[in-house]
């Protein structure tokens, strides 16, 4: 596999694309040539004939390439960059816990009462949507990454900039309500200014009861982000430092 | 302390992250300082650990406003009469998680951004020193 240690360095060094994103390229192309390489071989290739063929199809000037720069260039795959492109310390993490516990432990009544969901009406039912459906592609990826320990390569981010997105939409939507229901409520009470205590109250209720749950149910869904993320990306770094270290061997 | 106790519960979780972010960016820092270029990119994927955190606290402030509010505004609409100084106080509990998240948040971003500019610069002249 001497070829692909020559042809792995070149790329790191010329790919366009800061760290991380630069490492992730790098492993999603060894896996490539790898896969490719044990076909050619099951096929009854000769190693040299299989190195060639998995250099033709997944070299650093192929579009395979390319498309990779693209995806891991492209505005969310940069947001999931800065948000949680790293694997977190032991001190994040414990803190990302308390954080937690306290921020559930304030936010529960509230959900308990159920009062919040009648408030908010049909809207928090689509922020909450949202909501389960980025911890559902959370408790999916925590039972393929702890317990099915599926770690291979090009499986690894599967889902997550779909879990990034369901994260942040009910953050966007409960803003969204909030803004068209303060709107609303500056209408009603310049047309009744006598009344306008009573009013102003009833109108900004819904728009606060959305709000409050889309921001709790973002942050619930975030700690299942920042789990799932912080595995990924610690088994990315297991991954890349072994390349690099036959990398080095082979030098 | 007195505006501490008017935020309420969720001035706790916020004041652990202004209070982790001295060690996390001490620690940053601390990695940055390495003058090899293969700890430098180490420290580069670390440095986000600043926007993350100014973006938690962000959202467990508005939260902590909206959760706040929508206590003071239930209390107004059930009994359809407004009392100011109970309003006064609704709102300015509501907004001292806002503006402590929001603190924190500029902090954090602040720090991240310099400590990026420092981290650019330092990359560009130990490659230059390298080639």
């Amino acid at each position: 596999m001497n070829e692909f240690g020559t042809i792995l360095s070149r790329l790191e060094r010329e790919l366009p694309l800061p760290q991380p994103a630069r490492a992730r390229v790098l492993l999603e192309v060894a896996a490539d040539l790898e896969a490719f390489f044990e076909l050619a071989r099951r096929q009854g290739r000769s190693e040299a004939e299989a190195q060639r063929l998995a250099l033709e199809t997944f070299g650093p000037s192929s579009d395979a390439v390319a498309a990779l720069v693209d995806v891991h260039g492209s505005t969310a795959a940069r947001l999931m960059e800065v948000l949680a492109g790293r694997s977190a310390g032991l001190l994040e993490r414990g803190l990302l816990f308390v954080v937690a516990v306290i921020v559930l432990f304030a936010a529960a009544p509230a959900f308990v009462d159920t009062r919040i969901f009648h408030d908010a009406g049909p809207a928090a039912w689509v922020v909450s949507a949202f909501a389960v459906l980025a911890v559902f592609i959370g408790l999916v990826k925590i039972y393929l990454l702890f317990l099915k320990r599926d770690h291979r390569p090009r499986q690894l981010r599967f889902g997550l900039e779909a879990m990034l997105w369901f994260t942040i939409a009910p953050a966007f939507l409960g803003f969204a309500v909030f803004l068209m229901d303060a709107f609303d409520a500056i209408g009603v009470v310049a047309a009744n200014w006598p009344d306008a205590g009573g009013l102003l109250g009833a109108c900004l209720v819904r728009g606060h009861a959305v709000l409050a749950i889309a921001l709790a149910e973002t942050l619930v869904a975030s700690i299942f982000w920042f789990v799932v993320n912080g595995r990924v990306a610690r088994i990315e770094e297991q991954n890349a430092e072994i390349l690099l270290e036959l990398k080095g061997d082979e030098r | 302390m007195q505006l501490f106790m008017m935020g309420g519960v969720f001035m706790f979780p916020l004041t652990l992250i202004a209070l982790a972010l001295v060690p996390i960016t001490i620690r940053l820092v601390w990695k940055l300082t390495n003058n090899t270029l293969e700890a430098g990119r180490i420290g580069e994927i670390s440095l986000q650990a600043l926007p993350f955190w100014g973006v938690v606290s962000l959202l467990i402030g508005f939260l902590g406003q909206a959760s706040g509010i929508y206590k003071g505004l239930g209390a107004i609409a059930e009994f359809g009469v407004v009392n100011p100084e109970a309003v006064y106080i609704g709102l300015r509990e509501s907004m001292v998680t806002t503006m402590y998240g929001l603190e924190i948040c500029i902090v954090a971003m602040f720090v991240w951004g310099m400590l990026r500019i420092w981290h650019t610069w330092r990359t560009r002249q130990a490659m230059a020193a390298t080639a």
